[in-house]
């Protein structure tokens, strides 16, 4: 185990070392030079030109300067944001929370709901109701985030009245930030929620007809053990995989979310930051999104090995 | 969902034998196949016959009238500048269909000849194409594209070939997946045996059988583009005015939901019935391919 996960970690290493010359490249594609980029579009001034040169070594050979942002982005020198004339870290952080308490709900709301209803519905199947709750759940993962969001805020933000339909609740409690961030959470989950069911449903139902758990009925294991100690873990595999696939949907799915609903999160600056040509704010929300899916993904690949113990002997042999 | 998720489908369709339904049941997703394919039809049709169609022109602006509800001169009501909403859904057709299209195409002809190269040839190659790939996966769905637009400029042209980016290793990784499975049974051992080229029993041999789910992938890949399209004209970093497409609409709309509920429902409406259609599509065209085969 000890050696598929140092693997795994360093393959993510390698990948977050990869996306962060993708990002660096970038702002070396754009049109103009990077140091018109990162002064919102406009031609710098001479002054300005002098002050890049002397942070980011825009003079100087390519490799170079990839090493010179590196080492500004490790000691959490991110830049200084235009829009602001701040640092970018003291612009990001104060909206972490946010983002962050969105995305973990709209996640919570996926797994906690989406795979028990997948299990139930795999276990109960019947006829004709097993196909229409499969064309609901094929309809429901259809519909964009967006659309459930808007139509979630006038329902139940504006004419049920039952929670608030704009705003983050920043200063409140944990409770009212729940309250305000309910709607959007929904909104961004359910579609997740829908699809984890799905591929839950149809995983247990081809786990419950292999010869493990038909031998641990004949054994006389009660049904709910049967399914939860046989089938449910045998399944678990594609269900990780859509959760982990998911996630990363999520993370980008908020940024359109906090737009639709006006929340102060990551996303909405980010947006702004483009709108705004505010280049440095954007690769620093960009790096930091990144990271985040990239540590998930390695905690998906991670639970792939516990729950799977084959996955850890892949690529030993070879 | 996201794009990444749509293989699952695949996965659910090979791994689950699927509940012998009655004849009853068949009808049922037959009637839901032809609603979705007549949806199909006549969005294209408003997309290609847009001019003729059309009651206004899709931008004229009628100040005075802001937010008007349907009418009898404008059945679907008026948005945020009087526009009619029933004309711009028109109009809007035209580049909610080509955007995705175009990023469909960008993807397969990028996507395939990879995919292939990767499980043809194994080894490093593979390692090479394959690494590449996991980069791109490495950013969450539509971050790349916001950070590609954030480099270029919003426009409509550069939010098609940033969702396109996203697409290439999608369909890349199918392929090679689909191809590798194809490449270890015997009929290419045969083929190979019989002298033929790589590419010939690339495109004659191994690519109708994989046809299945290449063109069920497809249409679903059809249907996220135009999702991520119209995520990214939502958050106004897509085709902007006075082009127009129907998360463009939504968009404008949405900052005056309080005045008037029709300018939000109907673009999404007309986004959610083509993204079902093609959905319910595509599941039939993996069920069909795999009936006939049990035919045989």
């Amino acid at each position: 185990m000890l050696r598929y996960i140092a693997r795994r970690v360093a393959m993510q290493c390698a990948v977050l070392i990869a996306s962060t010359i993708i990002i660096f490249i970038l702002l070396h594609l754009a049109p103009g030079n990077p140091a018109t980029l990162l002064n919102g579009g406009h031609a710098p001034s001479p002054a300005t030109v002098k002050y890049f040169n002397r942070l980011y070594g825009f003079n100087r050979p390519l490799p170079i300067q990839y090493l010179i942002w590196l080492r500004h982005l490790l000691e959490g020198n991110l830049g200084e944001s235009i829009a602001t004339r701040t640092s970018v870290s003291s612009v990001i952080i104060p909206r972490i929370g946010l983002t962050l308490f969105l995305t973990v709900y709209a996640v919570a709301i996926m797994v906690v709901i989406g795979i028990p209803l997948g299990i139930v519905s795999a276990v109960f199947r019947t006829g004709p109701t097993d196909f229409f709750a499969s064309m609901a759940s094929l309809t429901l993962t259809a519909i964009p985030t967006y659309v459930t969001g808007v139509v979630l805020a006038v329902a139940f933000g504006v004419v049920l009245n039952w929670f608030p339909a704009l705003g983050g609740g920043d200063t409140g409690s944990f409770f009212t930030r729940a309250d305000h961030l309910t709607l959007p959470a929904i909104a961004l989950g359910l579609s997740s929620m829908a699809l984890a069911s799905r591929i839950t449903r149809s995983a247990v139902i081809g786990e419950l007809e292999r010869p493990h758990v038909i031998g641990a009925r004949a054994r006389g294991f009660s049904e709910p053990r049967v399914v939860a100690k046989h089938a449910v873990r045998g399944a678990m595999v594609p269900v990780v995989t859509i959760v982990g696939a998911q996630i990363g949907y999520l993370l980008g799915g908020a940024v359109v979310i906090e737009y639709a609903f006006g929340l102060n999160g990551l996303g909405t600056l980010l947006v702004s930051s483009v709108e705004g040509k505010d280049y440095a704010v954007v690769q620093a929300i960009a790096l930091f999104i990144t990271a985040e899916f990239l540590i998930i993904s390695l905690v998906v690949d991670l639970l792939y090995g516990l729950i799977d113990p084959r996955v850890r002997l892949v690529g030993r042999t070879a | 969902m996201s794009a990444v998720a749509s293989e699952m489908l695949v996965f659910e369709h090979e791994s689950v034998p699927r509940t012998a339904g009655g004849r009853w049941e068949g009808l049922f997703q037959k009637i839901v196949v032809v609603i979705s394919a007549v949806i199909l039809l006549v969005i294209v049709c408003c997309a290609v016959f847009a001019p003729w169609l059309a009651p206004h022109n899709p931008n004229t602006i009628h100040l005075l009238d802001p937010y008007v509800g349907p009418s009898r001169g404008f059945p679907f009501g008026q948005d945020s500048a009087g526009r009619d909403i029933l004309s711009r859904l028109i109009y809007g057709a035209r580049l909610s269909l080509l955007g995705p299209t175009i990023v469909v195409a960008i993807a397969l002809v990028g996507g395939v000849p990879l995919g292939f190269l990767a499980a043809y040839r194994g080894g490093f190659t593979d390692g090479i194409v394959s690494r590449l790939f996991d980069v791109i996966f490495a950013f969450p769905p539509l971050l790349l594209a916001v950070v590609i637009v954030a480099t270029f400029g919003a426009s409509f042209m550069t939010a098609v070939l940033a969702v396109a980016v996203t697409y290439i290793p999608l369909m890349g990784r199918l392929v090679r997946s689909a191809a590798l499975v194809e490449r270890s049974k015997p009929y290419v051992e045969e083929c190979r045996l019989q002298g033929y080229g790589a590419w010939r029993v690339l495109f004659v041999h191994v690519v109708p059988n994989i046809g299945r789910i290449l063109i069920s992938q497809t249409t679903l890949y059809f249907a996220y583009g135009l999702l991520d399209l119209s995520a990214l004209s939502f958050l106004g970093l897509g085709a902007q005015p006075p082009q127009i497409d129907w998360g463009g609409m939504l968009e404008n709309a949405n900052q005056g939901v309080f005045q008037s509920a029709s300018g939000v429902v109907f673009p999404a409406v007309a986004i959610v019935l083509l993204v079902v259609s093609l959905n319910f599509i595509a599941d039939w065209a993996l069920d069909f391919r795999s009936r006939r085969s049990e035919q045989r």
